[in-house]
């Protein structure tokens, strides 16, 4: 593992950081989540409704890696649960849908707001970031993760369904994503309630699955309403993480007000940096199988090194990250090279 | 309207997402004795390649697709029960599903889509597949290719299990091994020894047909 100590903890680090202050080096995040469950042999279903098995999973991961950012997750359907859909939780691997709410007819005009303290695995999420707050929140920013809304829909519709609804039955959309969003922000304001920071995970509003004009229409709308919420609260921003080609709608993304956007490895990061590093922190993209899973050591390294030349100079900042949530079967050692690479070549001053 | 014409419009009409509209033109088309095999051939299927091709300039995307396959089936629904069967031509056989651990189907569904207004024989496994899956049907069926898809980074491996299962089966070189989605890439694909990586639906569709050097 790497021993580089650093000489600031990440509050400091990120404070200084994006006050155009002096740093040790540049933050980075490992976006880990579900396999790192594994970690300290608890299966992903244990871990999806403890509280104590996430929060000790992330306070070995930020122990032993360092990095800028420790997090509650609720997973990409977490408020579909909690409004309806059943999951399924295999032992090894992610939460999948089982039956979407709005698949069924006698559901289709019954879809109702959430109980944050009451439905689903919502207050188990809550009491983990409570924990994680308590233990870590002092030297390391806490945020509760969480899909946006149009993600959500597509949990509690079924994708290819909520696909077609956009034509001919986009009322209705419209009128889902007003309850969702209902859903979302009274889990937010909880979470605010924590001292703790929110971020975005919006993989279906992706352009690879819908075009500009569509994420404008329904993505864009519902996203920014919840950013204003937090800014009216906490005078911060969200972050967001959106999966797969994203260039069309990266002007979109930044009208939604975000602190910061996190880029899926198929998006050219230069184009990124030209086009919106003006405007917002980027986050990426390193690749997280070919590279981070697969790769040696040293292609862990020259990935890393060249987007921190290509980035360490963003206008509005960068943060050293793998560009989607790393796989399931990823190991230890493998995450301690991604992260001394990071240290190594983010340590200031940046020499290359 | 002349044949021309009224197959012009079958096209256009897949292209607009105009189901119903789709229907009524067949029957039409039926009406004036164009063969079956041409309202297919030289309408239903000719739009769905227009389809192909705004989906690839990046025109059209999942919802736009979705209608227009939705037309396209009501369509090819409607026709073929006057089909005249040619058993002596031999299809391409596809076995095809999500990997274990992912339910995300819309990008595999795409393909099989494409493939099957391509004329391929599809075996849909469905989503979030147990790996062993793929290598049974595939032996059950006969298949030419077996087609692998994932949208997450967390289940990308499952490919290379399947893949190394069948070297050590030995039968590796029976199946041509296609995989695809959201995280995928040529690299990864080499990676792993599978032979076809494709970005989209539709370049799935054609190279599944180039490689087994079948022309439809």
């Amino acid at each position: 593992m790497c021993t580089a100590k650093d000489e600031m903890t990440s509050k400091e680090r990120m404070k200084a950081y994006f006050s155009n202050e002096q740093v040790d080096r540049l933050p980075f995040s490992v976006y880990l989540g579900e396999p790192s469950a594994k970690f300290l042999d608890i299966n992903t279903r244990d871990y999806y409704h403890n509280s104590s098995y996430m929060v000790d999973t992330e306070k070995f991961c930020y122990d032993r890696f360092g990095h800028d950012g420790v997090s509650i997750r609720t997973g990409l359907h977490g408020f579909a649960e909690a409004m309806g859909t059943t999951l399924n939780f295999p032992k090894n691997g992610l939460a999948t849908v089982e039956t979407p709410f709005l698949s069924s007819p006698k559901n289709y005009n019954n879809l109702t707001i959430a109980n944050p303290n009451k439905d689903g695995r919502l207050p188990i999420f809550l009491k983990g970031l409570e924990m994680l707050q308590e233990k870590l929140g002092d030297e390391v920013g806490v945020s509760a993760s969480i899909p946006g809304p149009f993600t959500t829909l597509s949990s509690l519709r079924g994708t290819e369904q909520l696909m077609k609804d956009l034509y001919g039955n986009s009322e209705k959309v419209h009128e889902w994503l007003t309850i969702i969003n209902k859903t979302i922000i009274s889990y937010i304001d909880e979470a605010l309630k924590l001292g703790v920071g929110v971020s975005f995970s919006e993989p279906m509003g992706s352009c690879s699955l819908i075009s500009s004009k569509m994420f404008r229409e329904f993505v864009k709308p519902y996203l920014k309403e919840c950013s204003d919420n937090i800014f009216t609260q906490t005078a911060k921003r969200p972050s967001l993480h959106i999966c797969g080609k994203t260039e069309k709608i990266f002007k979109d993304m930044i009208e939604i007000g975000i602190s910061s956007l996190s880029l899926d490895n198929v998006v050219d990061m230069k184009r990124a940096k030209e086009e919106v590093g003006k405007d917002v922190c980027l986050v990426g993209n390193v690749r997280p199988v070919d590279t981070i899973l697969n790769g040696s050591r040293e292609d862990i390294f020259d990935e890393v090194k060249s987007l921190v030349e290509l980035l360490h100079d963003n206008q509005k900042g960068y943060i050293i990250s793998p560009g989607c949530q790393l796989p399931m079967p990823i190991t230890l050692e493998k995450v301690d090279i991604y992260v001394e690479a990071a240290k190594t070549f983010g340590k200031y001053p940046i020499k290359l | 309207m002349s044949k021309e014409i009224l197959l012009n419009k079958i096209s256009q009409s897949i292209v607009d997402m105009q189901e119903d509209e789709v229907v009524e033109l067949c029957k039409e088309c039926l009406n004036t004795n164009i063969t079956p095999n041409e309202i297919i051939s030289q309408g239903l299927i000719k739009g769905m390649d227009e389809v192909s091709k705004l989906f690839e300039e990046e025109e059209y995307f999942l919802p736009e697709v979705l209608m227009c396959s939705d037309a396209f089936n009501s369509g090819l629904d409607f026709i073929n029960p006057y089909v005249v069967k040619d058993d002596t031509k031999k299809t391409i056989k596809v076995v095809m599903g999500v990997v274990e651990g992912d339910t995300h189907d819309i990008g595999k569904n795409l393909v099989k889509i494409m493939m099957e207004s391509g004329g391929i024989e599809v075996h849909d496994l469905g989503r979030d597949v147990p790996l062993d899956k793929f290598i049974e049907k595939a032996e059950e069926i006969g298949a030419d290719i077996i087609g692998m898809s994932t949208l997450m980074t967390t289940t990308m491996e499952g490919m290379k299990i399947v893949i190394d299962k069948l070297k050590e089966l030995g039968i590796r070189n029976k199946y041509k091994i296609m995989i695809g989605g959201g995280p995928i890439s040529e690299y990864f694909a080499n990676s792993i020894g599978a032979d076809i990586y494709t970005k989209d639906a539709s370049e799935a569709a054609r190279k599944a047909k180039e490689l087994l050097c079948f022309s439809y």
